[in-house]
């Protein structure tokens, strides 16, 4: 049994921050937690000067790309970045070369990730082509399933709604969620079509406020009449579609929503200083929308923040029309400063940004044994300096994607360490862990 | 017989099996008491200082004060995070302590209420912290077997459910060892007994590791229950499979002994069948009101009420 001792810690722990604790790690998980002194002998024994341990992060909208895409980020970068951001999980999105889309792209993906891994990595699946895949897919560990409204891509196709209703339905009766990308297929390709040249303002024509509104009403308005299944909105963008998926919510629906750091710090004006770079999908908003997210936080609205990190080479991001340009930003190492800052500022709290980046992405996607500070809990913990100031520096990223919006955004709230699975992966800012310490994931209880 | 007047009690192991024995004595005694309003402890005033929300053992504490005529003043703050003021136990005691006779503390992590003990100059009643220690509980565990059996020494007792993270079945376990029993530990593998309280129980008294329920359930005195959290299986397989074997049913109760009793230190989910609640072995509801006359009889010597 190997055993670790952390000694001088503040923790987070069940809404509180309680100062000097020792932690005991045995075999990966947390042991004890206590305000005396841990006498035993152990293997090792860690000092860290009174700085604060969250839970480790849970990403649950990340791109990791890998395979054929592994120019853009690969699984050891995509990890890598996620242990210096402070996330101990992230749950990988299936639009990758090649895409996952049944048992066979699934257990390629898994096999590849394994041996390349610094944190705990799941895995979500487009809806396979054949509906009888979805149980086989399920058997492997998949996390969800993720469904694009306004593209046609790998998998099973739709064209309405209707057609989703027997995926959903199916889906449904496993009690795995349901991940949507919320737009509006006919405006997307009708703007498209009518700009074939594209422009800014054709961009958000196709991506509009009002797509995402009416796709989010259009979902909801669905699940009252079939089965019931769980959805859940990946980054909205606009306060409309919160309000409606507050409102379900109050029905017993069963919906949750994620939302990003680019749409709660970024708006429509900041293309001024990203010129095309700063396309994403959604696209940015405007202010009246940023307040809204963030009213929307504050009032309990939003399950989960996730970074949505999107890596793509900056040629990509820089080269052709809006309609093929790469959209979206490497988020994994950002966030996390980005939002101590916010709570830093007073804008949420602590607590709060505990509950939308470990405690609800470890409920709502059924991560057992994780998302929170207890004892028999895996020692997956997030080491934070409230006060150390940050200024973010792309060309420090492990990301192989070397760019970000935030490019020179200075605040307080750095990540100082973080333990998976109970081993160090990254000790006072350095990397002290190797691959391999992160574990394939399987959705648990 | 030491007076027991300005103790703590933070942990079960800090008190003699003499001075358990004694404090179960006394509180055959107090039961008298528990009918008839009683000033034993009029004057006296005791904090109750909960830094993690338990509406049981706060209201059992409270009745026990003031069922002996004392006062309670409820210092429990529902907790909000709060980066700049942290948490800061060591002043909130010294404070406490100046207001009050005694101090009930219950707070999340091991190691607080020693904490508070050393800090405060009256003395400190650990109402459970952390994962490891209940002190009270235990107490009143042993009260309700010595009522309801008559006797510790000589009975078989199985303990039945999470065994790894109960703290209730740490401490008495840790209690029972001083007596002449025989021990079951029944458990999903996954939960088995912390090994450092198997090895210590053992080395005192017969110990055995069982899988089926069913294996022992006839030859039992006590069967003393706990939850199953689901949390703590990380595959949803593995805890249906154990899911149904550790449930109390009346199949159970028809093939234990008739003088046979089941406890249960509550609150209960799923884990005894409430079918079974009418049954004369159960005794889960009976053990509460004896942890009431167990923390009266407690206040009443650490208080110096009662010699």
């Amino acid at each position: 049994m190997k055993s670790l001792r952390l000694r001088n810690c503040k923790i987070f722990y069940r809404g509180s921050v309680i100062s000097d604790v020792e932690i005991l790690i045995e075999d990966g998980k947390i042991a004890r937690l206590t305000k005396l002194k841990i006498n035993r002998p152990v293997d090792e024994i860690i000092d860290l000067n009174g700085l604060l341990v969250i839970p480790g992060l849970i990403d649950v909208h990340v791109h990791l790309r890998g395979l054929n895409l592994a120019y853009k980020e690969d699984y050891d970068t995509g990890t890598l970045a996620a242990a210096f951001g402070g996330f101990s999980t992230v749950l990988d999105m299936p639009n990758t070369d090649p895409a996952t889309e049944n048992v066979e792209t699934f257990k390629l993906k898994v096999e590849a990730a394994k041996p390349k891994i610094y944190v705990n990595v799941g895995f979500y699946s487009f809806i396979p082509e054949k509906l009888t895949e979805i149980h086989r897919l399920i058997a492997e560990g998949v996390f969800g399933f993720k469904v694009f409204m306004h593209r046609v891509m790998p998998g099973y196709k739709f064209n309405d709604l209707e057609d989703l209703r027997k995926p959903f339905e199916t889906i449904g009766e496993t009690g795995l969620p349901v991940l949507v990308h919320a737009e509006k297929r006919e405006t997307y390709e009708t703007v498209k079509q009518e700009n074939p040249n594209g422009s800014l303002e054709a961009f958000e024509a196709a991506l509009s406020e009002s797509s995402e509104n009416e796709s989010v009403n259009g979902l909801i308005a669905m699940l009252r009449k079939i089965k019931p299944v769980k959805l859940h909105f990946c980054h909205i963008s606009s306060q409309l579609p919160l309000r409606r998926i507050a409102e379900a919510k109050a029905e017993g629906l069963s919906i949750t929503c994620e939302v990003t750091p680019h749409h709660l710090l970024l708006s429509k004006r900041s293309y001024e200083t990203l010129g095309i770079y700063g396309l994403v999908d959604p696209p940015l908003r405007s202010e009246a929308c940023v307040e809204g997210l963030w009213a929307g936080i504050r009032r309990s609205m939003v399950d989960c923040i996730a970074s949505d990190h999107a890596p793509h080479t900056f040629e990509e991001k820089s080269t052709g029309n809006v309609w093929n340009i790469k959209t979206g930003f490497p988020g994994l190492e950002t966030l996390l400063p980005l939002m101590l800052d916010c709570v830093n500022r007073g804008w949420l709290s602590l607590s709060k940004l505990v509950k939308l980046t470990s405690q609800n992405p470890a409920r709502i996607f059924r991560i057992a044994g994780r998302g929170s500070i207890e004892i028999g809990y895996w020692a997956d913990l997030t080491v934070v300096d409230l006060n150390g100031e940050f200024t973010i520096d792309p060309s420090k990223f492990k990301s192989k994607a070397m760019h970000s919006p935030f490019k020179g955004w200075r605040g307080r709230g750095v990540v100082k360490g973080i333990f998976v699975n109970g081993a160090p992966v990254v000790l006072d800012g350095e990397l002290s862990g190797r691959s391999g310490i992160g574990r394939i994931l399987k959705p648990g209880v | 017989m030491p007076s027991l007047r300005g103790r703590d009690m933070i942990s079960i192991t800090d008190f003699t099996q003499e001075e358990i024995e004694y404090i179960l004595d006394k509180t055959d005694e107090i039961r008298k008491l528990s009918i008839e309003r009683s000033d034993l402890l009029k004057g006296k005033v005791m904090a109750i200082l909960f830094f993690e929300p338990s509406t049981r053992t706060r209201i059992s504490f409270e009745t026990a004060m003031k069922r002996l005529g004392g006062e309670t003043v409820d210092m429990s703050e529902p907790k909000r995070a709060s980066i700049e003021k942290g948490e800061n136990l060591t002043d909130t005691v010294r404070v406490i302590d100046n207001y009050v006779d005694v101090i009930v503390i219950r707070h999340p992590l091991e190691g607080s209420a020693r904490l508070a003990a050393e800090i405060a100059e009256n003395p400190v009643i650990n109402g459970g912290s952390g994962a490891e220690e209940h002190p009270t509980q235990a107490l009143l565990d042993l009260y309700t077997i010595r009522r309801e059996k008559e006797r510790i020494n000589g009975l078989t007792i199985a303990f039945v459910g999470d065994l790894k993270y109960s703290r209730t079945v740490h401490s008495l376990s840790v209690a029972l060892a001083n007596y002449n029993v025989k021990l079951y530990f029944i458990s999903p593998p996954i939960l088995k007994m912390r090994r450092e309280i198997l090895e210590y129980v053992s080395n005192k008294v017969s110990v055995e590791e069982v899988n089926d329920l069913n294996d022992v359930v006839e030859e039992v005195d006590v069967l003393y229950v706990t939850r199953i959290q689901k949390e703590r299986f990380s595959d949803i397989s593995d805890y249906m499979k154990v899911k149904g074997s550790y449930k109390i049913t009346l199949d159970h109760v028809k093939k234990m002994r008739e003088d046979a009793i089941i406890m249960h230190p509550l609150p209960r989910v799923d884990e005894i069948d409430y079918a079974v609640d009418q049954t004369p072995q159960a005794k889960y509801f009976k053990q509460v009101y004896y942890g009431l006359l167990v923390r009266m009889s407690l206040l009443a010597l650490i208080l110096g009420a009662v010699e």
